[in-house]
Formats: structure tokens, sequence, C-alpha cells
């Protein structure tokens, strides 16, 4: 069940991709997707092409997908490893969620940081304290790593 | 919620503290001291920045977050995007806000933190354990002569209660406390009622209405893709049980996780359909959280979530099923207390016994 639901996944992408994102299989494992984010125009990763790993679990859509950055970015709420810390891909996923609202979640997060629940401390920190500098590291970053 | 009397159950009440990383110390190194609940953080990981962050905080001990009886995934502070334009599912203005406290940045970070370990370290683990919770306990499981619960307890409070259940109830029929259980009662006991009743129109009829329902989830921008699916198994497995209405086969609906979680999934949106249908009324049982919207995506989509009086008073509205539910807890009354949804003075169809924290099926004396 959880391959069907992946293939509808799939073609509802290919009919309505979400804006500025896109998903699909790596190769033949339908479990295994890429996925691309680009650098929303009203944020500091402006410009910026962010890939994205997404495994789903074989229970899915019981269980959330993992979703991690491959691409660096400078983000109070994603970590060196690409950790994402997002409610929605732990316990608040609902079955009733797509990749494709997962990856719209992603793309407002990069606008919207939440500097409250931080992953990463120091960015958090200079997020709240010192818009600037966090916009210079975060512009940085994204041409750094993912230009 | 846990029922500390209830030796050998499966309570929900009784399951989760396996899950949970309570009484944790996460040290800076990457190692751990352990409270003493199971969880162990072995693999240190010194490459990884959760571990450098969290040794500014060495005194990161017990975490608050968890609740009681959250089944099978621990519990993570409440927070949501705070600008969501993804309308998912719909009113965005309405469905952003957090209801935690947001007062203690410090805590959120250290949860983001455990979470990290949760996921990459205890994963294994909290799957070894709900596989050694599928081995001991079917989602559904035979029916009982109800006198078995004599032998869970010696406590005289519920010896008496027992009684009382005895004189009006015969058989119990236990559900895996995984969070589930009332969705999975609730469907079970319909799949049963439709089966002995026969009545193929009604069956059709509610499939109909099944359709109707999947739609008005959809005007509630749930996406068809997502939720079609659920409502195709129940109505499919229901078409089955009718056409071959045996035990042997209704069972196997509820105990085959392809067939079972879907029914169940389809439920809880059920509900959240009727509370979506009617936030001005159901609003005024919503503590904690700051919307209907908030509280179906918190406490109504996601599985292992439990079910309170809000979530049976709406499935049980939507579904134009009466169902009693007895009350059995430690409570002075020499007699188990049932509740009716709705509270009207038709006969219920579905009857539940509800032992803090898990619901399991009843059945009348004059039930075959």
């Amino acid at each position: 069940m959880a391959l069907k639901r992946i293939n509808k996944e799939l073609q509802d992408l290919g009919r309505d991709p979400p804006a500025q994102c896109s998903a699909g299989p790596v190769g033949d494992d339908l479990f295994h997707w890429q996925a691309t984010i680009m650098g929303p125009a009203d944020s500091p990763y402006e410009g910026g092409v962010f890939f994205l790993d997404i495994v789903f679990p074989t229970d899915y859509p019981f269980k959330p997908p993992k979703v991690s950055f491959q691409t660096k970015i400078y983000h109070p709420n994603i970590n060196s490893n690409g950790s994402i810390c997002l409610d929605i891909l732990r316990s608040q996923w609902s079955p009733a969620l797509t990749i494709s609202k997962v990856l719209l979640s992603i793309c407002s997060l990069l606008t919207d940081p939440n500097p409250d629940d931080p992953l990463v401390p120091e960015i958090a920190r200079a997020y709240k304290t010192d818009r600037e500098k966090y916009n210079q590291m975060a512009r940085e970053w994204t041409s750094k790593y993912a230009m | 919620m846990a029922a500390p009397d209830l030796n050998g159950s499966f309570e929900e009440g009784s399951l989760p503290k396996k899950f949970k990383v309570n009484g944790n110390a996460v040290n800076g190194d990457g190692s751990s001291s352990n409270g003493g609940v199971g969880i162990t953080y072995s693999e240190a990981d010194s490459s990884n920045d959760v571990g450098s962050s969290s040794s500014q905080f060495p005194s990161y001990g017990p975490a608050s977050n968890s609740q009681d009886g959250d089944d099978l995934l621990p519990s993570y502070p409440a927070w949501q995007l705070s600008a969501d334009p993804t309308d998912y599912p719909s009113d965005s203005n309405e469905a952003s806000t957090s209801s935690g406290s947001r007062g203690e940045p410090l805590k959120h970070m250290l949860d983001c933190v455990e979470h990290q370990y949760v996921d990459e370290r205890t994963s294994k683990q909290m799957l070894d354990i709900e596989n050694e919770i599928k081995l001991n306990v079917p989602f559904v499981a035979e029916k009982e002569d109800l006198s078995v619960l004599g032998d869970e307890y010696s406590d005289p409070v519920y010896i008496a209660k027992i009684m009382d259940l005895k004189s009006k109830y015969q058989w119990l029929r236990r559900t895996r406390g995984d969070g589930n259980c009332f969705y999975r009662s609730l469907g079970f006991s319909m799949f049963e009622n439709f089966m002995r009743a026969g009545d193929k129109e009604k069956v059709e009829a509610m499939k109909r209405f099944m359709v109707e329902c999947k739609d008005g989830l959809v005007e509630l921008k749930y996406p068809a893709l997502a939720i079609e699916d659920f409502m195709d198994v129940f109505n499919d497995q229901l078409t089955k049980v009718m056409e071959t209405p045996t035990d042997e086969e209704l069972l196997r609906i509820f105990q085959e996780q392809g067939s079972s979680d879907f029914i169940v999934v389809w439920l809880r949106f059920l509900t959240v359909l009727q509370l979506r249908r009617e936030p001005e009324f159901y609003q005024n049982f919503i503590e904690n959280h700051s919307s209907v919207v908030e509280f179906c995506q918190m406490e109504v989509e996601p599985m292992y979530k439990e079910s309170d009086h809000i979530h049976i008073i709406a499935v049980a509205s939507l579904l134009k099923i009466k169902i009693r539910v007895e009350y059995m807890d430690r409570g002075d009354s020499p007699t188990v207390i049932g509740h009716d949804f709705p509270e009207d003075d038709a006969v219920p169809e579905i009857y539940l016994l509800y032992r803090p924290g898990h619901y399991d099926i009843l059945y009348r004396k004059d039930s075959d």
C-alpha cells in the first residue's frame, strides 16, 4: 500500500508541482527520493538550490518520511547533518500530509525560521540578536554551498 | 494515566514508559547517564553538533515534555510554523499559532536535541519494542469471558466493579494498547454489527456516506490522494465482511495491519470532519489548543494519539451511532459508571470498557 500511495504522490507532483520545489525517485527504488528547493525570494537563501534526501518508511504514510538537507545551510532549525527540526516530520506527522506539503512547509521554514525552537542555538542567537549578521552568513553559505 | 494495579495487562498507560527518554541525562560527550528507562545512547558521536550543543548545558535532565499515555511515540513540544503558506489543511491563519508554552527557548532547543537522539539512536529500539507488542497483543483479540478481568486485579474496589460489570456483560474483546484502541474498537464493533445484521442496503448507504465524507474532507483542503486510500480500504473491507460474514474474516480484517490501520486512520479523519464542521461547538471542549484546526492536527490526525470524550462525541455524532462507555477506575463508586454518546434514550449499539488510558470492547449478556 505504501508503494501505491508513493506512486500517487509522484504522479501528482508531475501534474501539479509545488512552487519552487521538485522531487522524484533517485533511481529504481521508489522509496528513496531526492528533492530540490529553490531558496525563497524573500529570504537570504535566494538564488540557492538546496538538495534534500527523502526516504519513505515501508509503512508510509502511517509513519513520516525521513527528510534531510544534503546541501549545507545556515539556518536555526537545520543542523550540520542536514537534520530538520520540524514537528510534522516527527510526532505531528499526519497520514494526510504529502511530500508536496512537507516541501512547502520546509520552504516556509526557510522564510520564517523558528528561533525559539532552535536546533542550532548559535544561529538562533544570531537570528534573534543580530539579524544583519544572520542574513549575511546565510547569504554567504548559500553562495558557497548552494550555487 | 498509568494504572499500576493492572498486573500483566497491556494497558496503554503502562506501555509508553518504555519509550520515554525521561530521566536520561545526555552528556556533552554523547554518552549518557541512564535514568533507568531502558534507552541508552551508547554510540558516542562527537562529530554530531547535537552533542556539542548540548555540552553547553550539561544539566540537561529529565525532559518534561512527555505525557502519560502518549503511546509508541514520544511526545514532542508543540510548535508549528509561524507562517504557513501551505494552507494545510486550510485556514493557515487559524492553524499557525503555537499552543505550547514558548517561554523557555532553552528547553525547546533541548527538546529538539532530544528529537535527534530519539530519532537516530532509539528508532531501532522503538521498533523492537513495537514488534514485541505486535507479537504479544493482536490489534483486536478473540472474545474472552469477562471473568478473565478478575485475574488482573486484587484491589477490592476493582473486584466490586468487575462484579457489577459481569451482571450486565458476558464477553470482553481486548484491543492493542497503542493509542488507536478507541478507533480500532469502534471500527470492529461497527463492522461486527453490520455483519450480524446482514442488511446490505444499510451497508451500501454507509459506503455512500463514506464517499460524501471524503468529499467533505477534500472541501476542507485535505488532498484527495492522501485520504482516499483510507476510505477505499474501509469500504472494501466492509464489502468483504458482508460477502464472507464470519468471525474469522472479521478478525482477519482487524488483525492485519494492511486493513486495520487504514480503518483506524479513516475513523480519525471522520472525527476530524465532524470537529471541523462544528468548530463553534467543539471549541468549548478544547483545552491547550488555540483552535479546532490545531487540535485536529495535533490530537486527532496523528496515529497513536489517544481519544477522549470530544473525539467520541464527534465521531458518534457524525456516524449517528450510539456508544456506551463503561468507565472502570479506582473511583469510590461500587459500580462502573456508564456514559452514553450521545446522551439520549436510544439503546446503545456499541459497548466499550474504559480503564484509565485504554478501551476494549464489551458484549452484553444477551448478545451471542
